[in-house]
């Protein structure tokens, strides 16, 4: 179920990135691809957080028109960070939660910028403010979805219940 | 827990692996191949070069050690054919050494005035009492006891008549036999004697009065008084004069020729003529 959930929204996040780096062009500073890595890594440990990494970074680096494996192996190397931190430590918090965000965004980005470093004569052309903006906004991006998911269930049962209370008084 | 972690490290490596070797396979080198190609081949080419460095080291092995049983026999052989070679040569020199041996010997033959015969001494004496050597020349050759024998150093000996001389062989008494004796004189001084053997070794001369010149140094030669040696030839050297008893001094004289390593001889086949005043080696012709 849980690989399912992971499969699904890794695709829903591919496609909003697409959606997002097609909008927004080149001034696209956002990694929805990583923030899902991470945020189903943490959750999932370090020997899932290699295959989800792996297979999301593959399939971004196919639709990307890349050289296929540079952001596998960048994301399985974060995945698999990611996944090991959230199984030593616990990742409940926003700071925290952020913190890793950060990190792994960074770790990512730099590990496709030094691959595509090495393996093209000119590199990847991409300045570390924008390596660094990237990071705080995804980490932003994934504390936004660590809440949403955690409180939308919430919140949901709560409009329920007002509707169904509002519904009550309207009938009593 | 501690499974799953050691699960994780080999899973984590292989899965970069298969993206660093994805990534290899779709970039290009500067050469126009591909990474994984470059790679592939590099790495091929060393185990080339292993397999290479190991066939090579093997066929060394081969060559220097397992093949050494042809070495050995090929060793074995051509040491035989160095000592075939070395005989050859030792061979070949002493042709050349006996060739300058009959050299002198010839020289010396045209310097003796009587007929001579050039004989190879190919016996020692059996006993250790007597200096007697064979030689190869015998009655056939006409020789005959009491014919001197010369070398080109000097004064040899005399052939005896005990035993007679065969077809082909003679026996020859040397100079240094104990009862060897010839009639002699000092060279510088013409003061004449008896030279006998001494010790086997040395001569010893006789009947030389205390009123000779006679000195330490003195060359002595035959003086062809006894009607066997022809005259003038050289017999020794004085090495000691010394005060015999009665009328006479003992001169000891060390021999011309070396008689352990005398080879080719001349023997005077021909008397020599009656004394009649001096002479000196070298008049008339030889035999």
């Amino acid at each position: 179920m849980y690989a399912l959930r992971t499969a699904v929204a890794l695709g829903i996040a591919l496609a909003l990135q697409a959606l997002l780096a097609h909008a927004m062009g080149n001034r696209s500073v956002i990694d929805l691809v990583t923030v899902t890595v991470i945020y189903f890594a943490l959750g999932a440990g370090p020997a899932a957080g290699i295959l989800i990494g792996s297979a999301a970074g593959l399939a971004q680096d196919v639709l990307s028109g890349g050289v296929v494996g540079v952001n596998g192996f960048a994301s399985c190397l974060v995945a698999f960070a990611a996944g090991a931190i959230g199984s030593q430590f616990i990742v409940a918090n926003t700071l925290p939660r952020f913190v890793v965000f950060v990190a792994g965004s960074a770790l990512q980005a730099t590990c496709v910028i030094g691959l595509y470093a090495l393996i093209t004569p000119l590199g990847f052309g991409v300045a570390p403010a924008r390596v660094a903006a990237q990071a705080l906004f995804n980490g932003v991006v994934g504390v936004l979805a660590f809440q949403v998911v955690e409180r939308a269930p919430r919140m949901i049962e709560r409009r329920r219940l007002r509707r169904a209370h509002v519904r009550g008084r309207l009938s009593g | 827990m501690l499974a799953g972690r050691r699960r994780i490290g080999p899973l984590l490596v292989a899965a970069l692996l298969g993206h660093l070797l994805l990534v290899s396979l779709q970039v290009n080198t500067a050469g126009g191949v591909t990474v994984f190609s470059a790679l592939v081949f590099g790495a091929f080419g060393e185990v080339q070069r292993l397999v290479g460095a190991a066939a090579s080291s093997v066929g060394d092995a081969w060559r220097q050690y397992v093949a050494l049983a042809g070495v050995q026999e090929e060793n074995a052989r051509l040491r035989a054919r160095i000592d075939e070679i070395e005989i050859g040569l030792h061979e070949q020199r002493t042709l050349a050494l006996r060739a300058e041996r009959l050299e002198t010997l010839l020289g010396m033959r045209a310097r003796v005035p009587q007929r001579t015969l050039a004989a190879e001494v190919i016996a020692g004496d059996a006993t250790s009492w007597f200096r007697t050597v064979t030689i190869s020349r015998g009655r056939a050759d006409g020789i005959a006891p009491d014919m001197a024998v010369l070398a080109p150093q000097g004064l040899v000996g005399r052939v005896v008549g005990r035993p007679p001389p065969t077809a082909h062989a003679a026996r020859v008494q040397l100079l240094v036999d104990r009862s060897a004796a010839a009639a002699a004189m000092i060279e510088r001084s013409r003061a004449g004697g008896i030279v006998v053997g001494d010790d086997g070794v040395m001569l010893r001369m006789e009947y030389v009065s205390t009123l000779a010149d006679v000195q330490v140094g003195d060359a002595v030669i035959s003086s062809g008084l006894d009607g066997i040696y022809p005259k003038g030839f050289p017999i020794g050297e004085i090495v000691a004069v010394e005060r015999g008893q009665g009328l006479y001094q003992v001169v000891r004289i060390r021999p011309a020729v070396d008689f352990s390593a005398v080879e080719e001889v001349l023997v005077v086949v021909e008397p020599p003529p009656a004394p009649t005043g001096p002479a000196t080696p070298g008049e008339g012709g030889s035999g």
